[in-house]
């Protein structure tokens, strides 16, 4: 009885994740919003920023691989907001071989990893988590400032 | 013997866990690994196109002394700064590219009078791509603050917003091929600029690091590749695939190694080979 109950409600769930899709309510713009504020206090240190990236994730998803080509010489920073459903966005900043170069994986919506000074110019990669988040998934922009 | 219900409740743990998954879920653990190789050659990856802006600036960081003044003159030769009549909408957009360029090197000139000549242009090229109306509301504060004469930092961000304004308005107005050839256009004239200024006696190896490519250029051919078949068949857009191969490999060093004099000079020939055909239309 007990197995049975079990398997019922195993197969609830998995009906239930097949059905799921992301769709978080809150915008792409609320995200943006967020991220742009944190940009603003930036431009005092003399960055400047453009959108780099946007999606939704769900909790616990990483996004895809954004790479950019960065030159030596320029400092970088990046900037992630989530949006309202957004509880705790990370960024991780990878080289060119793959190593971890910088992270912000503080417990908040908006996360930056500032002074990022190319030893060369060449590929750097950058990736968004969603650590945590609403159960619908919560929006993120992702943007690249210069100086 | 076994149990009857065992497959149906092992298919459904199954399926339970493989449908919650997330395409990449974080663990527990915060601290990232490092990316595999196979992680740092997905070709799905999104590129960030660096702006011609940054490479102008990183000259700038790296001590190298740049004559920006002759490079003012120099992107004016033949009447190029004014010039706006182009057969089609491609050309408007690769040369919209490329004026955005030189408004950047005008800006490291502090030159006030040759940017308000090229916010005049950009205008010009943005009205049949239906983006005019960004660069018209920008183009008072620009150039107010260029005649300000003190903020020139200012003015160099309004310029970025401007180029990111519209390539995104372009992208919005599902003018894709456009919003290609504007970053493709201020990409080769950041290189052919650059390539000038190190060409010659005024060649710095530090200062040639800026030019290293990795997988940039590779991804610029992908997406003029991409480009729809009326755009692609252009000669111009035709010369500038033919070129890109040789652009990689002349900027294909290790890293922190410059490129080398011999291959500045080659990449200043083919980037203004390029710059040419694009500015003549």
């Amino acid at each position: 009885m007990k197995r049975k109950f079990l398997t019922c409600l195993l197969a609830s769930l998995a009906l239930f994740n097949f059905g799921f899709e992301p769709n978080a309510d809150a915008s792409v713009a609320g995200a943006r919003l967020r991220a742009y504020e944190i940009a603003a206090k930036m431009r005092a240190a003399g960055y400047t920023f453009v959108d780099g990236s946007s999606g939704l994730l769900r909790k616990g998803e990483i996004s895809g691989l954004i790479k950019a080509s960065l030159i030596k010489g320029n400092t970088y920073a990046l900037v992630a907001g989530g949006c309202e459903d957004a509880y705790d966005v990370d960024v991780i900043v990878y080289d060119e071989n793959g190593n971890v170069i910088g992270e912000d994986s503080d417990t908040a919506p908006v996360a930056v990893v500032e002074n990022i000074t190319p030893a060369w110019t060449g590929d750097f990669f950058v990736r968004v988590r969603m650590y945590d988040c609403t159960s619908n998934g919560a929006h993120y922009v992702l943007l690249l400032g210069r100086k | 013997m076994k149990h009857p219900r065992f497959p149906s409740l092992r298919l459904a743990v199954l399926l339970a866990l493989c449908c919650a998954a997330p395409v990449e879920a974080a663990t527990g653990d915060k601290a990232a690994p490092p990316l595999t190789l196979e992680q740092r050659n997905d070709a799905s990856a999104k590129v960030i196109v660096p702006l011609s802006a940054d490479i102008f600036n990183a000259l700038d960081q790296l001590d190298k002394d740049v004559n920006w003044r002759a490079l003012v003159d120099y992107t004016a030769q033949g009447g190029a700064r004014e010039k706006s009549s182009y057969p089609d909408n491609a050309l408007k957009a690769l040369n919209l590219g490329v004026r955005v360029a030189d408004a950047f090197i005008a800006i490291q000139a502090k030159d006030a009078a040759a940017l308000r000549s090229l916010s005049n242009t950009l205008v010009s090229l943005a009205q049949p791509l239906g983006v005019s109306e960004e660069i018209v509301g920008a183009r008072e504060t620009i150039e107010r603050n260029a005649r300000a004469g003190d903020k020139w930092p200012t003015v160099r961000d309004n310029v970025v917003a401007l180029q990111e304004k519209v390539r995104t308005e372009l992208e919005d107005q599902k003018r894709a091929d456009e919003a290609v050839l504007v970053v493709v256009g201020g990409w080769l004239q950041g290189l052919h600029l650059v390539t000038k200024a190190l060409s010659g006696n005024d060649y710095n190896a530090d200062a040639a690091t800026v030019l290293r490519q990795v997988s940039l250029v590779q991804s610029l051919q992908t997406q003029l590749d991409g480009l729809s078949a009326e755009t692609k068949n252009l000669p111009v857009i035709q010369a500038i695939l033919a070129d890109l191969p040789e652009i990689a490999k002349l900027t294909a060093v290790g890293q922190n190694e410059p490129v080398s004099k011999a291959n500045v000079e080659q990449l200043y020939k083919v980037s203004s080979r390029l710059a040419a055909a694009i500015m003549k239309g």
